[in-house]
């Protein structure tokens, strides 16, 4: 019950017009972000973060969220109409809901995956809002060499899952790691790896270096895409989810919403394998598995549920116990840190008015994006042929202003470029961006974690024995680092689990 | 030049790079006594670079590690194209002010995307470089309190 009063206490908060205002905007941007192809959600995030963190507290994250949770809705408008994925968690969704269309059916598609995007949210925050207060609890009871394992176990776990190749995944974290210690040393004073350049003494704005690997890279990677099949016809009241789909379809929408939830809290794994996982469920279960694909609502219901129940989930991690499982949340850490607040245990102690805000503006935006995206789908469906060579330039007016809006430098812009410059390079020989902004984000706490157990100990690091939970995470560690060869041994394929895996 | 080599120049890029690092490590102090000092991690993050950027290298050359993606010359150079303007752009900043320099910015960056001169697109990219830089100066110097370099021209 003190849950609940909590949460219905920062539902009004969120009610507040200035945070209402920023969760809708994010909403709206999120929703285009997810319809058009080329840009994903961590792009999004990225490219709007300078922009939400200037509005400052709980609007801040409920625009970045308002993003991320905006593009599940959205990413379906693509695959639906036009038979190309908006995003990667919306792969499966063109499977039945481009043939839907074909049938002429693409209302009735839209329709369901609003409905299975807001059922998969709802139990989504259901979980988020239940489990983050007894995690953090339980988290509070961590010192910091239990807080220390569990940083390397997520660390190594998205390495090792988070891309084709484990071993430049390890690469890119190690370059992620020592970007997070440029700058001036806070234990022992020195400045590294600052070239004689005042501007780095303070470090790489984390903010900057997002923008550049995530948002400049993606549209790096697209400058030739363009759209050149016709949009499937529907008609706008044909867009309003029917009762009859959604009880047809209620065990394909609470095990797409569970396998999500479930999926969407590992870090590494990420929405993209859970919305496989649980079409793949969904088809196995099926009493007539033979239609999936062929164009039915039950293979709309099942990803488009788990791939927003995921969102939410990939967020406990992150406020809980300050770890990121993923790029987008990563990006989302930035933000937080950047508004002056360290994620993990303690925010829900210091600031529980600010968190349950947050999370009252998750519930809000869930309902709002229903009506967002049923009266915007007919805008953002003609929306997709505007040209990359309009939009793309836009775009990049957006971030040259908002990445000197951070510090009021044009020095970031150059450090944005370099990053781009470097992230579309590694991308392209399959390093993956998403340990190396982790690494970026929790290597110096990792750093510090580290030396000062060593410092109170003498240098002897063999103190974690005494912390059993530590040995239990780093042992999983251990395990991590060793599946990719074990799958190999047992001759399996490793599922997607990001962008440029599909 | 293929993807291949690319990658293992890279890798052997990425391995000069490791040794430095570790150089530095010592350069910065590894250790004070029994405390790490601030070279421990460098030195410590250079050796996992080096030794995993040399197992790439040997795989890259064994045609174990196949890299899929590609770019075609066409992108390279739209690539480097739009990098050269956001970084003229980032020059002229302090003198022509960031939202002038944000309307040149855009059209060049349209035309190195698509370089057209059919009259529809060229009207569409003066419009829209004119007025999203507009929209954006109002939205980060009036609404978000930001400071927008101004330039001579005052604007």
């Amino acid at each position: 019950m003190d849950i609940i009063s909590l949460l219905l206490g920062g539902i009004v908060n969120a009610l507040e017009p200035a945070v209402l205002a920023s969760t809708i905007f994010g909403a709206i941007i999120g929703l285009l972000i997810g319809a058009l192809p080329g840009l994903g959600p961590t792009a999004g995030v990225a490219i709007m973060l300078p922009v939400a963190v200037s509005f400052g507290g709980v609007a801040a994250l409920a625009c970045l969220a308002g993003v991320y949770y905006g593009s599940m809705f959205g990413g379906a408008i693509t695959s639906i109409l036009l038979g190309i994925p908006g995003d990667a968690p919306s792969v499966m969704t063109v499977l039945d809901g481009y043939p839907m269309a074909q049938k002429g059916e693409a209302g009735r598609a839209l329709g369901m995956s609003v409905f299975a995007s807001f059922f998969g949210g709802l139990l989504g925050l259901i979980g988020l809002v239940a489990l983050s207060v007894p995690i953090s609890r339980a988290a509070l009871a961590f010192g910091p060499t239990e807080m220390t394992a569990l940083m390397f176990f997520a660390l190594s776990l998205v390495s090792v899952l988070g891309g084709r190749n484990a071993i430049k995944g390890f690469v890119a974290l190690a370059l992620g790691m020592w970007l997070g210690m440029i700058g001036i040393d806070p234990i022992a004073g020195p400045a590294r790896f600052t070239f004689g350049q005042m501007d780095l003494f303070e470090g790489l704005d984390f903010s900057v270096v997002a923008v550049g690997l995530f948002g400049l890279t993606a549209m790096f990677s697209s400058l030739d895409s363009t759209i050149s099949r016709d949009l499937a016809k529907f008609e706008f009241r044909s867009l309003f989810p029917r009762f009859r789909d959604a009880i047809a379809t209620r065990w394909e929408l609470l095990s797409g919403s569970l396998i999500g939830f479930v999926v969407g809290v590992l870090p590494g794994v990420g929405a993209t394998a859970a919305t496989m996982l649980s079409y793949a469920s969904a088809k196995r279960f099926s009493s007539r598995p033979e239609l999936f694909g062929t164009g039915i609502v039950k293979g709309i219901a099942a990803p488009e549920s788990a791939n927003n129940s995921a969102s939410y989930a990939s967020m406990i991690p992150l406020f809980t116990l300050g770890i990121p499982g993923s790029a987008t949340t990563a990006v989302m850490m930035g933000g937080l840190l950047m508004i002056g607040l360290q994620p993990g245990p303690l925010l829900f102690v210091n600031n529980g008015d600010f968190i349950w805000s947050v999370f009252g503006s998750f519930w809000v935006g869930n309902l709002a994006l229903v009506f967002l995206t049923l009266l915007l789908t007919p805008i953002l469906a003609s929306m997709l042929f505007v040209q990359v060579a309009l939009l793309y330039p836009v775009v990049i007016a957006i971030v040259v202003f908002g990445v000197y809006a951070i510090e009021y430098s044009t020095a970031n812009i150059l450090i944005a470029v370099v990053a781009a410059a470097i992230g579309l390079l590694l991308i392209k020989l399959d390093y993956p961006p998403v340990p190396m902004i982790l690494g970026l984000v929790l290597g110096p706490l990792l750093e510090r974690n580290i030396r000062r157990t060593m410092i109170q100990n003498q240098g002897d690091l063999t103190v974690v024995f005494d912390h059993p939970i530590a040995v239990v995470l780093l042992v999983a560690t251990i395990v991590s680092i060793l599946i990719p060869v074990i799958l190999k041994l047992l001759k399996k394929d490793k599922i997607p689990a990001d962008e440029q895996e599909i | 030049m293929n993807i291949r080599h690319l990658d293992q120049i890279v890798a052997l890029c990425l391995t000069g790079f490791g040794a430095y690092l570790i150089w530095a490590g010592f350069d910065y102090g590894l250790m004070r006594g029994t405390t790490p000092g601030a070279g421990y991690f460098p030195a410590l993050i250079g050796g996992v670079i080096v030794v995993l950027s040399i197992v790439n290298f040997a795989r890259s050359l064994g045609g174990i590690e196949k890299v899929k993606a590609t770019m075609s010359r066409r992108e390279v150079a739209q690539f480097i194209g739009i990098v050269v303007a956001m970084l003229v752009f980032v020059f002229i900043t302090p003198w022509l002010g960031m939202t002038l320099a944000a309307m040149l910015l855009m059209p060049v960056t349209a035309f190195i995307i698509r370089p057209s001169t059919d009259r529809r697109f060229v009207l569409q990219v003066v419009l829209v470089s004119v007025l999203a830089p507009i929209i954006c100066k109002f939205a980060f110097s009036n609404l978000l309190n930001v400071p927008i370099p101004a330039g001579v021209f005052g604007f």
